[in-house]
């Protein structure tokens, strides 16, 4: 055993914990030996010695010509006396302005496009991909969850979550239990959520595959016809969507530097799961001048099911300063969607209480069965389609820093800066005869700056 | 939308980690870990796995917004109807 003990001057004043304060002297000192110790008999899951702790965070997401999203959070987790049991929260505001890709392809000419009530209209320039650019949304969620021990070595997560915006909101219930074996160096977590959204699309949501309404049509017979139509089942303007996610996991300590995480997921969805904003071009398809016309503009229409399972494994090392957090995620859907996710970390301990920390990630999907980049008039409409750029095939990757200090005895903060992007694995989009020289499916670009600051006890 | 074809295979292969799994925890973790007292380095915040820091969250939500895929950490969380 590679343990060295050493008295430490400022031992009385810690509260144990923190990354930093632990950094600063490699070796153990008994304080710190001592609190892990009993954390690990009184009862904490393998690798967690904290007590209270809230972290909060002011970020802004820009993407290049399209959404901006300032969003602002707060997390905690507040343990209630020495009982094991501890109360957790979680706060999200988000405002959202800015234009989404609508799904329509790129011409030659300036296109106009309603919304579902056809109140209100938005153009997109010549050979430019249109963008709904009258989004403005805000959004608040919030979360509470209550962590109560069920025995020496299991303890029960109850949560409650909730979430609101202009026309959509969900809420959701999870249980999640947890039991220790192996002196606490194995944990089996399991776990189920159940969730209810509800879409309520500004206009009504549009019957799935239907036509646009043309411009100035806002409230007219088109509407009321939309209304007279829908399926019971379908009940009225506001559309609703059900899932359950169930999950099973094993947390591994390896050795006093090494934990492994490995989890299974599985989620079903069902419901409204359709995109009420997004659209697919009918394009002009006769050889001619007016190849690749826009002709209509169709809704989109999902399937009313989704099941999805993914596969997750994470590993995180201590090198005695460093620490490298490496993740990997399996996922596959019966939307004939499949991705995988790299994510590394690596929190490089400079002199002193500060540290740099790289991240890179990448992600890589195949698109779902029933993707479409557009129509061609007057072939058969398919049971199911959607141009939705983030249901085609796609390479995305994230490059960024983190810069965090401590401050004080309890305090630390961070500045991170990352960009993302995203790349179309076929930017033509099957368009080359149709549509050439147009750019069907162009990469998107983000940039995220992030300022966070947390404190524990 | 059923996909026999492709599901049959993803299915083995789940069954098979599942078995791997329960395979390693009956028999190979009972060797692996440490002593409460070489906990020092685990215990650091950075270490923690399942209760992840808030620059997890953030990025799951960005990632949720963007891309078909979500979750594969654990369950729970509120929805959106991100553009």
């Amino acid at each position: 055993m590679r343990v060295q003990l050493k008295v430490d001057p400022d031992a009385d004043a810690r509260g144990g914990g923190t990354r930093e304060r632990k950094r600063s002297s490699s070796p153990l000192s008994i304080r710190d030996g001592l609190t892990a110790a009993t954390c690990a008999l009184i009862g904490m899951s393998a690798g967690i010695a904290r007590a209270g702790e809230i972290e909060s965070a002011v970020l802004l997401y820009s993407e290049q010509d399209r959404v901006t999203v300032f969003e602002g959070t707060a997390k905690g987790r507040v343990p209630l006396g020495g009982s094991g049991r501890a109360v957790g929260f979680r706060l999200i505001l988000d405002a959202l302005t800015g234009a989404s890709a609508n799904g329509a392809v790129p011409s030659r000419g300036i296109q106009t496009f309603t919304s579902a009530s056809g109140r209100s209209s938005y153009q997109s320039e010549a050979r430019r991909t249109p963008l709904n650019d009258t989004f403005q949304d805000t959004r608040v969620a919030g979360g509470v969850s209550w962590e109560q021990p069920l025995d020496r070595l299991s303890k029960g997560t109850f949560g409650l979550d909730l979430s609101w915006e202009r026309d959509y909101r969900s809420a959701g219930l999870s249980a999640v239990f947890s039991r220790d074996f192996f002196l606490r160096n194995t944990t089996v977590v399991g776990g189920g959520s159940v969730s209810w959204d509800q879409v309520d699309p500004l206009g009504g949501a549009p019957d799935p595959l239907a036509s646009m309404p043309p411009p100035g049509s806002g409230g007219g017979d088109d509407d009321k016809a939309r209304l007279e139509d829908d399926d019971e089942d379908e009940g009225g303007p506001a559309k609703n969507k059900t899932s359950v996610d169930l999950m099973l996991g094993v947390t591994q300590v390896i050795n006093r530097s090494t934990l492994v995480q490995a989890n299974y997921t599985r989620s079903r969805s069902v419901g409204y799961l359709t995109d009420p904003y997004k659209l697919l071009s009918v394009v002009d398809g006769t050889p001619g001048a007016s190849l690749g016309d826009p002709v209509d503009y169709r809704y989109e229409k999902r399937p009313d099911t989704r099941e999805k399972q993914s596969l997750y494994g994470e590993a995180k090392h201590h090198f005695d300063r460093d620490i490298i957090d490496l993740s990997y995620r399996y996922l596959w859907d019966d939307w004939g969607i499949t991705s995988q996710t790299v994510d590394i970390r690596y929190q490089w301990q400079r002199d002193g209480p500060t540290y740099w920390e790289p991240h890179f990630r990448l992600y890589r999907q195949t698109a779902a069965d029933f993707y479409e980049r557009f129509f061609v008039d007057g072939a058969p409409l398919p049971e199911f389609a959607s141009a939705d750029y983030r249901l085609g095939g796609m390479t995305a990757y994230t490059a960024g820093l983190k810069y965090g200090w401590s401050i004080g005895e309890n305090r630390r903060a961070g500045i991170r800066l990352e960009y993302y992007e995203q790349q179309s694995d076929d930017p033509a989009d099957g368009g080359d005869e149709i549509l050439p020289g147009f750019e069907l499916s162009p990469t998107v670009r983000a940039g995220i700056l992030q300022f966070d600051y947390a404190f524990d006890w | 939308m059923n996909r026999p074809r492709a599901d049959r295979p993803r299915r083995a292969v789940v069954a098979a980690a599942l078995i791997l799994a329960a395979g390693a925890l009956a028999g190979g973790c009972a060797r692996l870990g440490v002593q409460p007292w070489e906990r020092d380095l685990l215990s650091e915040t950075s270490m923690r796995v399942g209760g992840e820091g808030i620059d997890i969250m953030i990025d799951d939500h960005i990632y949720f917004s963007k891309e078909a895929s979500s979750g594969g950490r654990g369950v729970g969380g509120g929805g959106c109807g991100c553009n």
